[in-house]
């Protein structure tokens, strides 16, 4: 580590008038650490709910191999620290956000080349070419992004440096103004305020800054990265109000960070909830999955209300306490757990002049499949419990589209859909599914952009690719398709025929399993009732396994009644 | 006058080619928690998969450094290079273009650089065809012409095998795409002038293998061909093997496993296609 000799900082006595090659090193050195300490917040504002926002680490790279350029050199030339400096951050940069902040540092270097010290106009003139440098860095140049952000703190520049001529008060002016046109990004962008989020780039760069900020204040050692003071600097982020440490404790030492997915969450909710636990708080995404990060007394907190609403994956928890005490940059002590990998499941909405589709199916869990498919409509319903005409009238009717497909997956409900088809004026085809894993497939040939009676005679083809096995409880005595049924033993069905019967389900399983074809099959579906444990399908999926080695087997609550289990097999 | 073609390490050019046809690599980096590799450099692509469920975070990647493509241009044009060709992936999906852009621009050498609109051996077939049109005395422009003609040809299908990964990585329009299934699928993906699409949703690999084979079959005959595997060399021997004789295609396909630049992106498994169509 290079020196820290004070005669080399900022005065913070007096006015800072001159900035020399020295004191730029420590300002780009300030203004790494202090992205270094806050870049995961930087990451988590990622426009998708996906755990891997990179924006902070390509930021905090592109800085690190900045300042890597220049931590040993001695020269007070501040045009030739600026070009260093410069030449480090275009070679490491990387990603988009990098390669820009790269851009910014060639901007300053050039306008600041040949300068042995630099006063607030030529830093006023240098913040003007770093924005230019910057914009040219970019072959579609966005508003709501980081360019704004620095085009807005170099216009503020030019205009603080008509009434001071302090370099800290300057770069304060900046800062602010930064920080302003950061929380108007997500104006600007659409997108961002679809996410509830800043710009994640310019976050970064207001980050390096109040880095910078900070350590010409006094408030911010190079020695630990840590702040010196109760800084007074507000952040711009959404609800990041700092717990900056008092005598080195942490109010919140934990950062917690996992991905929620359920159903139907309310967002706004969410962030609230999570936002009285700690602070830093960083949630968003839809009703169907939400990231969520904080930073927390009790990690146990977040997680549990997390587990309350819906299943968590891609759990971080940090102690953020003992990265402080280690050395600033070493080796984080992630402890990092992924126990479900269930993939996301948001609802498309259907535009006018698309295909939607409307599916008949019993049971919640059954229902969120389809949904994920790709259905605008569920009509609660199935084998004892037809849907009214009317309902599925209702359904078509309720669409924002005149091209409309329907799904009865039973067959006792193909007339009440034509019924519904005939009385409505829109564009309607009933595809006739005669079970529920029929409907599945169907729903994978279904594009919403197509030819209606193309994509209807796609998805009628898809229904044959799949064999149907439904297993429930015999109601009376009977003999059908040559099977013996006695009342309350356990019955079992393929693609509609009865087949099986006996008091024992492993046997009924068996002879199941055998009338759908599985040694020709590679894969098959469980889905589970509502009278069954997910436990006691876990032992039907060993079972199945342990008869057809060679295929998969994917176990799914369909929460049907009546029926312990539907399986599809293909 | 003599013509350098340099292309980046996703354009999945084979290493041998790359020599014989004195093509320039920059690498890509991969960066790893906070560490920082770059690909093909620092770390192989046989180290890097096989690491690859242990590392404590899932890796990102990021285009090459605007400083690394003008030191190459530059590095060429002190060599006799009197015009320099630079074909990379995708402006549409990668930075890696814009960077060689700014990198161009910083250089004192003469250079063109050039969006291939694919990525994988969809870029790397176009790299080759460049090389080989370099080689027989071609200008930078007559190449450029060349490729131009070719991209809308050109395409690269992928079998994804699981959806983790590309759920991960954020280049893909989970709704609209309609993957948001809680059911295993398969996508067969297809990359075509810079555009993904899932051009279909399948429950299972052998399915889905037969069914990316009958797709590719509908674009050929095929003036280059090459089969891709992300880390499963024996999926792709068996993908060779099933359409041996099916294809008709100039080149003999050949095998290449994907960057993992591009195939933290794909996921294990994955396997596919890269070809350009024989003119009509």
């Amino acid at each position: 580590m290079t020196q820290n000799s004070s005669s080399d900082a900022p005065p913070t006595d007096r006015k800072w008038l001159q900035c020399n090659g020295q004191q730029l090193r420590k300002m780009a050195h300030a203004g790494l650490l202090w992205l270094e300490q806050n870049h995961e917040k930087v990451n988590a504002l990622n426009v998708f709910p996906v755990p891997d926002g990179d924006t902070g680490t390509n930021m905090l790279l592109t800085m690190r191999s900045a300042y890597k350029q220049i931590q040993d050199n001695h020269t007070t030339h501040v045009g030739k620290m600026a070009g260093d400096l410069s030449y480090g951050a275009l070679m490491g940069a990387r990603g988009n956000s990098g390669v820009i902040l790269s851009q910014i540092w060639r901007g300053l270097a050039k306008s600041l080349k040949g300068k042995e010290t630099f006063n607030a106009d030529d830093l006023a003139d240098a913040l003007q070419q770093a924005a230019d440098t910057a914009y040219g860095g970019v072959m579609k140049p966005v508003e709501g992004t980081i360019l704004t952000v620095i085009r807005a703190g170099a216009d503020e520049a030019s205009n603080a440096v008509l009434i001071t001529k302090d370099l800290r008060f300057l770069l304060a002016r900046v800062l602010e103004r930064c920080e302003q046109a950061l929380e108007k990004t997500p104006d600007l962008l659409p997108v961002l305020k679809q996410a509830g989020v800043v710009d994640s780039g310019g976050q970064g760069l207001v980050y390096i800054l109040e880095g910078m900020l900070r350590y010409a204040k006094g408030q911010l050692s190079l020695e630990s990265g840590a702040p010196t003071a109760v800084a007074s600097l507000a952040v711009a982020a959404p609800a990041q109000a700092h717990a900056v440490p008092e005598g080195g404790e942490l109010e919140n030492p934990y950062d917690v960070q996992f991905i929620l997915m359920g159903e139907n969450l309310d967002v706004a909710e969410v962030r609230q909830r999570i936002d009285a636990m700690g602070d830093s708080t960083v949630v968003v995404g839809d009703e169907t999955t939400i990231k969520v990060h904080i930073h927390v007394k009790n990690p146990g907190e977040p997680l549990s209300y997390g587990i309350s609403l819906g299943r968590i994956t891609d759990v971080v928890v940090e102690n953020m306490q003992l990265q402080m005490e280690e050395i600033v940059g070493g080796p984080a002590t992630a402890v990092s757990g992924n126990g479900f990998s269930a993939p996301l499941a948001p609802v498309t909405a259907v535009e006018p002049g698309q295909i939607a589709v409307i599916a008949v199916a019993p049971g919640k869990g059954l229902a969120s499949i389809f949904k994920s498919l790709g259905v605008a409509r569920v009509v609660d319903g199935g084998q004892t419990n037809n849907p009214s005409t009317e309902e599925i009238f209702q359904a078509i009717q309720s669409v924002p589209t005149d091209k409309v497909i329907i799904l009865p997956n039973n067959k006792n409900i193909f007339l009440a859909s034509e019924a519904a088809r005939d009385l409505s004026p829109k564009q309607v085809k009933v595809i006739t599914t005669r079970t529920i894993p029929q409907g599945f497939n169907a729903m994978l040939y279904h594009q919403p952009d197509g030819d209606l009676a193309a994509v209807a005679a796609a998805m009628t083809d898809a229904i044959e690719q799949v064999a149907t096995g439904e297993i429930t409880r015999a109601t009376r005595s009977v003999t059908l398709d040559g099977v013996e049924v006695n009342e309350g033993e356990i019955i079992g069905l393929v693609n509609g025929r009865l087949c099986a019967s006996g008091p024992l389900l492993p046997d009924v399983l068996e002879q199941v399993l055998a009338a759908m074809e599985m040694e020709e099959r590679e894969l098959v579906s469980l889905y589970y009732g509502q009278d069954v444990t997910l436990e006691e399908s876990d032992q039907v999926a060993a079972q199945i396994q342990t008869l057809y080695p060679d295929a998969e087997v994917e176990v799914l609550p369909g929460g049907q009644a009546h029926y312990f289990y539907i399986l599809g097999a293909e | 006058m003599t013509v350098k073609i340099v292309a980046d390490s996703a354009c999945d050019v084979p290493e041998h080619l790359a020599q014989e046809l004195g093509i320039t690599i920059v690498p890509v980096y991969i960066n790893v928690g906070e560490q920082s590799y770059l690909e093909g450099v620092e770390i192989t692509r046989e180290e890097f998969y096989r690491n690859l469920s242990s590392y404590p975070v899932y890796p990102t990647t990021a285009a090459p450094a605007v400083g690394a493509f003008t030191a190459v241009y530059n590095d060429l044009a002190a060599a006799g290079a009197t015009e320099i060709l630079s074909i990379h992936i995708a402006s549409s999906l990668s930075a890696t273009y814009n960077a060689a852009r700014l990198g161009a621009d910083a250089a004192d050498a003469e250079v063109t650089v050039f969006d291939s609109e694919q990525i994988t051996m969809g870029s790397g077939l176009l790299v080759l065809a460049a090389a080989e049109a370099a080689a027989a005395g071609q200008s930078a422009a007559e190449i450029v012409a060349l490729l131009q003609e070719r991209v809308p040809r050109t395409r690269v299908f992928g079998m994804i095998n699981t959806l983790e990964a590309l759920r991960r990585s954020g280049r893909v329009n989970w709704a609209e795409f309609g993957l948001g299934t809680l059911l295993q699928i398969k996508p067969v993906m297809m990359i075509c002038q810079g555009e993904i699409s899932v051009a279909a949703r399948i429950r299972t690999r052998k399915k889905a293998l037969s069914h990316t084979i009958e797709m590719v079959q509908s674009f050929g005959p095929f003036e280059r061909l090459a089969i891709l595997h992300v880390n499963a060399p024996e999926a792709a021997e068996e993908l060779r093997q099933m359409t041996a004789g099916v294809f008709s295609t100039a080149h003999p396909p050949m095998i290449m496993g994907i960057t993992p630049a591009i195939g933290t992106h794909l996921g294990l498994g994955t396997v596919g296609f890269a070809s350009i169509s024989a003119q009509d």
